[in-house]
C-alpha cells in the first residue's frame, strides 16, 4: 500500500507548505503595517501642520487677501491621495515654510501638473501625444489634469463624486466644449440614457478617448471620419461603414446636416397641433349638442 | 315584417380582434410609460419614472419587450385579415375610407351644430372609428420602423444612411406623443367618457353590442343584417353582405340577453 504513504506524505508536504506561508505571510503584514503606519503618520504630520492656515474657510467665495487658501479636509481625506502629503504635489512648499514665489490660478494648476506625472507617468506619456497636451507644450490655454480631475477632491473614475464618473464626465468636458456639444449629445440616444442614470451608455470619452484625445481631422483619431465604424464598433456589433456616413453632434437646424431631423420635429409637431385641435373641436361639438339636447328635454 | 327582439345583441368583435386589441392596449401603454422617460430625460419627472422601472437600461428592457407584443400583435393582424378573406372566400373593404364618411362628416358636423335634426346613419365603421383604426395602422409603420432601427442600429446602419435614422428617431418619439395625446382625448373620450358609455364601453371585453346601441350607432348597418323587407331567419343570412359585417349565423354568435 505505498500510495496511501505517498498521498500522507503529499498531504503533510501540503500543509507544512501553507503553514509556513502563513507564517510568512503574517509577518509581511506585520511588517507592512508598521510602515504604513509609519509613512502616515509622517503624512499626517506634514498635511496637519499645512491645515493649520489653510483650513480657515472664507466667510465668502474666493480668495481672502492675506489668508491662506482654504482647502476642505474632509474633501481631502475622502480622495484616492488622502494618503499623500500635501508636498508631494506643492512639490516646492515645506511645513512652516512659505514658498518665495506665490502662484495661484492657472499658473499653480500649470506647476502641479508636473507633480501628477511623477507617479502617473504612464499617463503623461499618452497624455504629450494628445490634443490638449501638444497645445500644452506650445504653451497654450488647454485642459490640464486638475480640469477634468479636480484638485483636492479626485476621486476613482467608479465613484460617483468623481468629475469622470460617466453621469458627470460630460458636465466635466462641456465646461471647455461648449453648449452646442452639450445640447447634440443629449438630444442623442446616448445622452437620453446616461441622463436616466445608465453607465453603460457612451459619454464624451468614450467616442473620443480620454487621456490621448485627438481632433477630428488627425489620422490617429478615433473620431476620424475612417476610424468612426470601428469605435463605433466598441460598443456596437459591427463595423458599418454607414456609421460615420453622415454628422455626429448635428444641430437641429433649417439648413445643414440636422435638417431632415428638425423638418421632421417640426411635421410632427404641426401634424399633432392640428390632429389634437380638431378632435377636440369634435369631441367639444357633440358635447355641446348633448347639453343642448338636455336642456330641450327638460324645457 | 319580421319581428326582432329588440333585447337582441350582436358580436361586433370576434375573439381575435379583441385579442388583438388587449394585446395593442397592453402594449401602447407600457411603452407609453416606458418611453416617455427617454423622451424626457432631461426632467426630474422623467428620471423618477425611469428609475421607477428600475432605472435606464431595465427601462428600455421594458420598452423593447412590449415593443414585441405590440409588433406580434400588428403581425397576427395582419394574418388575420389574411385569413378572414380566405375562410370566408371574399373581401371586406368595410375599414377603407368612402365618400360616405366625408358625407356622414358633414352631415354629423351640421346636426352637432344645430344645422340639421338628422344624424348621420354610420354603416359598419363609422369615420371616427375608421380614423382610429388607420391612426394605428400609419402610426404602427411610424412608430414600429423606426423603432426597428433604434432596435437593430446595425442592421439600420446598413441600410440606411445617418440623416435617415436620426430624422427617423426624431419621429418615432414625436409620433408616439401624438399618438398618447389621441387617445387619452379622443379615443378615451369616444369609448370612456361620452356619457353614452361612461365609464366604459364594454365592448372590447365581451364583444357584443346591443340591437339598441346598434340601432343609434350603426343604424344602416342594422339595417342591412335586419334587412327592411320581409325576411325569414334563413333568407336575412342571405341579405346582408355576409364579408361586410358580422359573420352572423342564427343561433350561433348571436346571444339573448333574456
Amino acid at each position: 500500500m505505498t500510495w496511501k504513504k505517498w498521498a500522507l506524505g503529499a498531504c503533510a508536504a501540503l500543509v507544512l507548505l501553507m503553514l509556513s506561508g502563513m507564517t510568512a505571510l503574517a509577518d509581511t503584514r506585520v511588517n507592512l503595517d508598521e510602515l504604513t503606519k509609519k509613512r502616515l503618520a509622517e503624512t499626517e504630520a506634514i498635511n496637519q501642520a499645512c491645515l493649520k492656515c489653510h483650513n480657515q474657510k472664507p466667510e465668502t467665495a474666493g480668495r481672502v487677501p492675506g489668508q491662506a487658501p482654504y482647502v476642505d479636509p474632509d474633501h481631502y481625506r475622502q480622495s484616492v491621495h488622502a494618503t499623500i502629503a500635501c508636498t508631494q504635489c506643492h512639490e516646492d512648499v515645506q511645513p512652516g515654510n512659505k514658498p518665495s514665489v506665490i502662484v495661484g490660478g492657472r499658473e499653480l494648476a500649470k506647476k502641479v501638473d508636473k507633480s501628477c506625472q511623477k507617479c502617473h507617468a504612464d499617463i503623461a506619456k499618452v497624455y504629450e501625444t494628445s490634443s490638449h497636451g501638444k497645445l500644452f507644450q506650445e504653451g497654450k490655454e488647454t485642459a490640464l489634469c486638475s480640469d477634468c480631475h479636480g484638485s483636492h477632491n479626485i476621486r476613482k473614475t467608479s465613484d460617483p463624486e468623481s468629475l469622470v464618473y460617466p453621469l458627470n464626465s460630460v458636465q466635466t468636458c462641456v465646461k471647455c466644449h461648449g453648449y452646442k456639444y452639450e445640447e447634440t449629445y443629449e438630444e442623442s440616444f446616448h445622452g437620453r440614457a446616461v441622463h436616466l442614470g445608465s453607465l453603460t451608455a457612451a459619454t464624451c470619452v468614450s467616442c473620443h478617448g480620454s487621456h490621448g484625445i485627438l481632433g477630428p481631422e488627425d489620422p490617429a483619431s478615433s473620431v476620424n471620419k475612417a476610424n468612426v465604424p470601428e469605435t463605433c464598433a466598441q460598443c456596437h456589433l459591427k463595423a458599418r461603414p454607414n456609421f460615420s456616413n453622415g454628422t455626429e453632434h448635428a444641430e437641429l437646424k433649417p439648413e445643414g446636416p440636422g435638417a431632415t431631423t428638425y423638418w421632421t420635429l417640426k411635421f410632427f409637431t404641426w401634424l399633432t397641433i392640428v390632429v389634437v385641435t380638431l378632435l377636440l373641436i369634435h369631441v367639444e361639438m357633440e358635447l355641446w349638442r348633448r347639453y343642448q339636447n338636455i336642456n330641450k328635454h327638460k324645457g | 315584417m319580421r319581428s326582432v327582439d329588440p333585447k337582441r345583441e350582436y358580436e361586433r368583435f370576434d375573439i381575435h380582434q379583441r385579442i388583438q386589441h388587449i394585446m395593442m392596449f397592453t402594449s401602447f401603454i407600457v411603452c407609453s410609460f416606458t418611453g416617455l422617460p427617454i423622451k424626457y430625460a432631461y426632467t426630474g419627472w422623467g428620471q423618477r419614472l425611469a428609475a421607477l422601472f428600475g432605472g435606464a437600461d431595465t427601462d428600455l428592457k421594458i420598452h423593447l419587450a412590449s415593443a414585441a407584443v405590440m409588433l406580434a400583435c400588428c403581425v397576427y393582424h395582419l394574418i388575420y385579415l389574411v385569413a378572414i378573406m380566405a375562410r370566408k372566400k371574399t373581401r371586406s373593404w368595410a375599414t377603407l375610407p368612402s365618400p360616405k364618411d366625408f358625407t356622414d362628416l358633414a352631415d354629423n358636423l351640421r346636426f352637432m351644430l344645430g344645422l340639421s335634426k338628422q344624424e348621420p346613419r354610420f354603416d359598419r365603421f363609422s369615420y371616427k372609428e375608421k380614423f382610429d383604426y388607420w391612426a394605428v395602422f400609419w402610426g404602427i409603420f411610424i412608430i414600429g420602423g423606426s423603432g426597428l432601427m433604434m432596435w437593430f442600429p446595425d442592421v439600420a446602419a446598413l441600410l440606411a444612411p445617418r440623416w435617415v435614422i436620426d430624422a427617423s428617431r426624431a419621429a418615432h418619439s414625436d409620433e408616439a406623443v401624438l399618438a398618447i395625446v389621441v387617445i387619452a382625448f379622443w379615443h378615451f373620450y369616444n369609448v370612456h367618457f361620452s356619457p353614452t358609455f361612461f365609464p366604459m364601453n364594454k365592448l372590447w371585453y365581451n364583444g357584443k353590442i346591443s340591437r339598441e346601441s346598434m340601432a343609434h350607432e350603426h343604424p344602416a348597418e342594422l339595417e342591412r343584417i335586419e334587412g327592411s323587407g320581409t325576411k325569414t331567419e334563413a333568407g336575412f343570412k342571405g341579405s346582408m353582405s355576409a364579408s361586410d359585417s358580422l359573420e352572423l349565423m342564427p343561433g350561433e354568435k348571436i346571444s339573448h340577453r333574456s
